[in-house]
């Protein structure tokens, strides 16, 4: 691993944007068509982490992203713009139907064409899916360490520090490359692409790849390749009363309220 | 008692190992199958120590203790791994059903790659339907999904706090195994480690929370978020933003999931608009109240009551009510 010249490589994920997926009312179902995709945020924070380790100590950062279909073009020139040197789509018409243990070997495939980067940058979950199994996924497939919940990263000649952020204790822990690191919002704010940095995105290369470059066989489907086989999504029928309380002033708002919480027991007169 | 086709569970959290069982107990019951729990015995633990484990476990409803013994005092994440792998390869139970801690989750998901097998993290319900094991989780936010597994043994967690830790039960029997596993290299060091310490009351024990979000517009707004909660007697909660890019309160304040998941009786959400990141923090909250300008707010949908209105104003009026409504 030549230290001149290091390589960082991001997983990003194209997720529909949550806040924008509406409920089809006969079924129940999410309107996944109308919504429109985004990247998924957490990446967004590995690919900035990438893009300031690349401008700390040079080198080059990549993406790769698994895709059902080529995404809106103004996401992948987001990434460009962001500081990403190269986007490698891998193209497959069943992504839709695979979970995490199929997507960690497809990308630990698609590393390993990549070869000889130092660290793998994830965000620590998906907004869609939130199963927090990638990364570490990618780790165990490729035999190299990982660490999750990461809210700094310090490099120093090939090798990594990380301050993790876990439910009980903080950790600095060390760790040689190449390995794998997965982020929260935690560890910094994704920057804005400047107008310029847009413009200079369309210049650089977006490649797609497809599961024969990867030495796959061609003919089946990912859901075949998959552990976990989902048979429904459903928005769930109301949980919460979702009562208005309202009418009035906001002493009168909250009298009510008063009442209400006190009605409940939810109010100790001690 | 390890016999194929057990449901085992771990957890690296003493307490989340109680939800586990609970969790575990009727799954055990609806395969017949025995429930093992899997300890990891550090080598500088007494037998005393173990033996009030392998007891308590027992007592609230495994059939089994599985002992992984002479456990290195520093093992991390990488000896549970090869741990947990070595006991699915010699005991093929039919699941393993894990805390979705993060560091739970990160154990789970590497050995469920070792394993080349399916994984359903953070399940809200899981039931065997006609013999089959199928799991319900959130999508999207705020979506149910059901899935079932395709390979064996299916792995699964279960977010910290989904399932209230079962009633003792002095009666039960059960059986106690011990396994040996040589510790694999462990690549990462740790340089420091450091407990949080808790800067007041434990969030997630707290019987009511008065949480605030963005709709605060400064840190010297504070005391009136904390009068709130006072009156109810009650700890004072706050999304990320707040916790981290401003830090108004401390990190152990913070909801949501790279916070403390958390589940009181009473949750005011005030000015918190509920981005999922947050939701997924407090969704198992009994009676939700949230107050907030925007009526189109995420956290709406997750309320029993609503309150359309500006915190700055229904905040300290619900303080004065609920004084008032004291003697």
């Amino acid at each position: 691993m030549s230290d001149a010249a290091p390589r960082f490589v991001v997983c990003a994920k194209f997720a529909p944007d949550t806040a924008q997926l509406r409920v089809d009312p006969q079924t129940r179902a999410p309107r996944l068509e109308e919504a429109p995709l985004r990247i998924s945020t957490f990446d967004e924070h590995a690919l900035e982490e990438a893009v300031r380790l690349k401008e700390a100590h040079g080198g080059r950062v990549e993406v790769l992203s698994l895709v059902a279909a080529p995404p809106p073009e103004e996401l992948v020139l987001k990434l460009l713009a962001m500081g990403a040197d190269r986007v490698c789509l891998i193209e497959e018409p069943t992504a839709h139907a695979a979970d995490s243990l199929a997507t960690a070997r497809i990308l630990s495939a698609a590393l390993a064409k990549l070869g000889d980067w130092e660290v793998v940058l994830c965000g620590e979950g998906s907004i869609d899916s939130y199963a927090r199994q990638v990364g570490p996924r990618i780790a165990a497939e490729l035999s190299i360490p990982v660490l999750t919940h990461v809210t700094q990263l310090d490099r120093e000649a090939g090798s990594f520090t990380a301050h993790r952020g876990l439910e009980d204790r903080t950790e600095v822990v060390a760790c040689a490359a190449p390995l794998v690191v997965s982020v929260g919002q935690e560890i910094n704010q994704p920057r804005f692409p400047t107008v310029l940095q847009i413009l200079g995105a369309s210049q650089k290369p977006t490649e797609f790849w497809h599961l024969e470059d990867l030495g796959f066989p061609v003919d089946t489907s990912l859901e075949v390749w998959s552990g976990i086989v989902t048979t429904e999504v459903r928005a769930p029928e109301a949980r919460r009363s979702g009562l208005s309380i309202d009418g009035g002033s906001a002493a009168e708002v909250a009298g009510q309220l008063a009442r209400v919480l006190f009605a409940k027991g939810l109010v100790k007169l001690v | 008692m390890t016999d194929r086709g057990a449901i085992c569970v771990f957890s690296e959290n003493r307490e989340v190992v109680l939800e586990l069982l609970a969790a575990g107990r009727p799954l055990a019951d609806q395969a017949q199958a025995n429930l093992v729990s899997i300890v990891l015995e550090k080598r500088a633990s007494t037998p005393t120590e173990s033996h009030v484990i392998v007891e308590e476990q027992i007592a609230l409803g495994a059939d089994g203790v599985l002992i992984v013994e002479d456990v290195p005092d520093r093992a991390g994440a990488a000896f549970e791994v090869a741990a947990l792998q070595h006991v699915v390869n010699l005991h093929e139970p039919h699941m393993l059903l894990m805390g979705g801690t993060a560091h739970g989750t990160e154990v789970l998901a590497q050995l469920a790659q070792r394993l080349q097998v399916g994984c359903a993290t953070d399940c809200t319900n899981l039931e065997f339907r006609n013999g089959i094991l199928e799991i319900e989780r959130t999508v999207f936010g705020r979506f149910t999904c059901r899935q079932t597994f395709r390979t064996r043994p299916a792995l699964a967690s279960v977010r910290p706090r989904r399932f209230a830790p079962p009633e003792r039960c002095g009666e039960r029997h059960g059986g106690v195994e011990r396994v040996r596993v040589e510790a694999p290299v462990d690549p990462v060091r740790v340089v420091e480690r450091r407990e949080r310490v808790a800067s007041g009351e434990r969030i997630d024990r707290a019987a009511c929370i008065v949480a605030v979000g963005r709709g605060l517009r400064s840190a010297q707004d504070l005391p009136m978020i904390e009068a709130l909660a006072q009156a109810l007697d009650g700890t004072v909660g706050a999304t990320r933003p707040l916790t981290n890019d401003l830090e108004w309160l401390p990190i152990d304040a913070k909801v949501g999931l790279s916070g403390t998941t958390v589940r009181p009786k009473l949750y005011i959400a005030c000015g918190i608009s509920g981005q999922i990141e947050h939701i997924v923090g407090m969704r198992e909250s009994e009676v939700v109240v949230a107050i907030n300008t925007d009526s189109a707010a995420p956290i709406m949908a997750e309320a029993d009551y609503r309150v359309i209105g500006d915190l700055y104003e229904v905040v300290p009026a619900l303080t004065r009510a609920l004084r008032e409504l004291r003697p």
